[in-house]
């Protein structure tokens, strides 16, 4: 009976021992489960596309169908844009997906090229060309841009070139969205991201959590500097604003991509169906950072809310000048919370090397 | 923290543990070609050191300095080892490679700053350095004597501003000037403040007469040249670094000999996007055939035959830093003879990266290889010293 007992008492400790998993590691479990998701609703998306582009080639549906349907599916991905590490950024499928910044209107130029080359125009055509034309932006220009949709009606027919390439565009960008779910349902690199959170959280060890609040980061800054300071000039010699530089401006979706983005970095700090980045900051006694987090976010969401013009127009008035500018420091305020308190928090040290400079 | 789960899932410890996968352990007795490695580099801590690794990339010795260094250069006749602090750091440290000391610590004046870089001359009496005037952001050529502490005996104009790596010519009377172009001040950190005027060229100056004899700029004023590395016969191989837009088509590595136009290596466009638009180390072989590029927003090492211009292979990475040539070797063979030719080493160098990493890269005729020499908690920092 001594025995059994002492038996009994050290399967129960050996069985406890192996179910205590680390706050960090719960974090990243309900993360991946996240991400997947998201990926899987970009899929779904695409797959609508595909179906709704079709519908519009063979059958004359209205051209508002297949926009509203690229709607959704952009807006699936600014949902998971964010998400820069793991299998998406091994094959650039992340620039297949939506291939901006794009000042020099290169979307343009190889999609016409494309065009004037019809013997090319084929799936797997599309596919060997360059990541330009293979996703969201290419789709964009095809359906809203003012010519290419006057080229549409013109005609009468919706079976010419144009058609066969916006065809061509949204197959690929089906079989690459399904091919990115896979990436990340793959078992090995599911894996051997959840084991790299047992590693230091230094810098020099691969870190899930690093990975995952390094390119939080680093989207942020990207909407930050690309997708306001962009078109507010910003990066121009001259410092002019120009509405061409804003992510979405052919469908004014600019804001409603910002707006997702910062939804999503919501969703990340708070979840209530799932361990959220704030419980692994609450583990560490942390919750006050979470607080500020969101307090900061809802800064930037309400500033956002006050701008009720589309970001092309808006940042050519002077009258939106001030929320527009009020915007881009309270992005910054965010982005500084992350570079500090957030990784200190955390205990991370981003990049070395990468973010050297030099 | 110990981890307590790996009873859960065993074989994901051997997946994390393992890391980037398709590298050879370094053979017991292997000649490495090399005796000693310089490099700076930090602790997990973010304290910052200057450190001496022996043939097996073991550290030998490795003291604290109070400026991150960026690179180093190795003088042979007084057994010096001298590190350059990163922008906009002042301080220059030699370690006494005899005695593993840090003997000085050589402070730049309150309107210079370092930009990293250094070269010894070829009678091994002067150091030239790059350097930042601070009166009116030009780039300026440091010439310091060797004799005893290093002091400054004269300043060239770079021939552009924020001048950045630097290299001795192999007539030993010419420097060739990576001039970054890029305007920076330590008021405003790191911050670019010309990015829009920026020029930056590929200098050539004569150490006779101080005077810059050769330039060329590249095709967009945004393609800041940083890295440099020449080759027996005067090919300068160099890497840039893009401040425009991630998703511009602008080469970022180029070969260019004396009197001749610039030539643009190929860079295929999912390259050029992983990439992100930066290059760190350039290290050309010897006999001026192939070129090393390290990536560390690409976790890669992209390897190009100059000949062709092709980008031949790419090598994983994790946050590649180091790249230098071992040896002056020109012909096959010379540190790992084999019968069979094919599988004969053309050339050698040593990598290092921010995530620990110290590797031997051995080509022959048919691909690039990667040896693990050592791994630690180091990060190493951008540029090495191989000897």
């Amino acid at each position: 009976m001594a025995r059994r007992i002492l038996l009994l008492t050290v399967l129960w400790l050996l069985l406890g021992s192996c179910e205590r998993t680390s706050p960090e590691e719960k974090w990243i479990t309900a993360l991946s489960a996240r991400i997947e998701a998201g990926y899987q609703s970009l899929h779904r998306n695409s797959l609508a596309l595909n179906q709704r582009v079709q519908d519009f080639c063979t059958q004359n549906a209205d051209i508002n169908v297949p926009r509203q349907q690229w709607r959704q599916t952009m807006a699936a991905w600014q949902d998971v844009q964010w998400v820069r590490f793991g299998p998406i950024v091994e094959h650039n499928d992340d620039w297949k997906i939506q291939f901006w910044p794009d000042k020099k209107n290169i979307v343009a130029r190889k999609v016409n090229k494309m065009l004037n080359e019809p013997q090319s125009i084929t799936v797997e055509g599309v596919a060997n060309a360059s990541v330009v034309v293979q996703g969201l932006s290419a789709v964009e220009l095809l359906l809203f841009d003012e010519p290419y949709v006057a080229q549409f009606t013109s005609t009468g027919a919706q079976s010419g070139d144009q058609c066969q390439l916006l065809t061509a565009i949204v197959t690929t960008l089906a079989e690459n969205t399904g091919g990115i779910v896979q990436g990340w349902q793959d078992a090995q690199f599911q894996a051997g991201w959840l084991a790299t959170v047992g590693q230091p959280q230094d810098g020099v060890h691969a870190n899930a959590v690093s990975d995952a609040v390094g390119a939080m980061l680093t989207q942020m800054e990207k909407v930050k500097v690309d997708k306001l300071g962009g078109p507010l000039g910003y990066k121009n010699r001259n410092r002019q604003p120009n509405g061409y530089f804003s992510e979405g401006w052919r469908s004014d979706s600019s804001l409603d991509n910002i707006k997702i983005n910062l939804l999503a970095m919501q969703g990340i700090m708070q979840n209530n169906e799932a361990y959220d980045l704030r419980r692994l900051l609450e583990s560490k006694g942390n919750a006050v950072i979470a607080d500020e987090f969101q307090a900061r976010l809802n800064d930037n969401l309400s500033l956002l809310a006050t701008i009720d013009k589309p970001l092309r127009e808006a940042v050519m008035e002077p009258g939106y000048r001030q929320q527009l500018e009020d915007l881009y420091q309270s992005l910054g305020a965010l982005n500084n919370l992350i570079k500090t308190k957030l990784t200190k928090a955390l205990e991370i040290n981003l990049g070395f090397n990468s973010n050297d400079g030099d | 923290m110990l981890r307590r789960d790996f009873c859960k899932w065993p074989l994901l410890a051997m997946v994390a543990a393992n890391g980037v996968a398709c590298r050879d352990s370094q053979p017991a007795g292997v000649d490495v070609g090399f005796r000693a490695i310089f490099s700076g580099c930090d602790d997990a801590g973010g304290t910052h050191y200057i450190a001496h690794l022996d043939r097996a990339a073991q550290v030998v010795s490795r003291i604290a300095v109070p400026q991150r260094v960026h690179g180093s250069v190795y003088a042979p006749q007084q057994r010096l080892a001298l590190f350059f602090a990163r922008r906009p750091g002042t301080h220059l440290y030699v370690l006494d490679t005899t005695s593993g000391r840090l003997i000085h610590t050589v402070e730049n004046a309150a309107d210079r700053h370092f930009y990293g870089h250094g070269v010894v001359s070829a009678d091994g009496h002067w150091l030239y350095t790059t350097e930042n005037n601070l009166t009116d952001l030009s780039g300026v050529i440091g010439v310091y004597s060797l004799q005893g502490k290093p002091n400054k005996v004269a300043e060239f104009a770079s021939g552009g501003i924020g001048p950045h790596q630097l290299a001795l010519m192999p007539d030993g009377q010419t420097l060739v000037i990576a001039n970054g172009g890029m305007a920076t001040h330590p008021s405003f950190e790191r911050e670019v403040l010309n990015l829009e005027s920026m020029a930056p060229n590929l200098a050539y100056l004569d150490l006779a007469s101080g005077a810059v004899v050769e330039y060329h700029e590249p095709p967009h004023h945004k393609m800041s040249i940083r890295h440099l590395d020449v080759a027996l016969d005067g090919r300068v191989v160099f890497g840039v670094q893009y401040q425009g837009e991630l998703t511009d088509a602008v080469p970022l590595v180029g070969s260019h000999r004396r009197g001749e136009d610039i030539q643009w290596l190929e860079l295929p466009e999912p390259v050029q996007l992983s990439v992100k638009q930066y290059t760190a180390s350039v290290a050309v072989d010897a006999a001026g055939e192939t070129a090393l590029v390290s990536c560390p927003r690409g976790n890669l090492i992209g390897c190009w035959d100059l000949a062709s211009g092709k980008l031949l292979q790419q090598l994983q990475s994790r946050d590649a830093a180091g790249l230098f040539r071992v040896g002056n070797h020109t012909q096959a063979g010379n540190h790992t003879p084999s019968d069979n030719q094919e599988q004969a080493v053309k050339s050698t160098w040593v990598s290092s990266n921010g995530v620990g990493e110290m590797s031997l890269l051995q080509s022959n005729r048919a691909s690039l290889r990667s040896q693990s020499l050592s791994t630690g908690g180091w990060r190493w920092d951008n540029h090495l010293t191989v000897i």
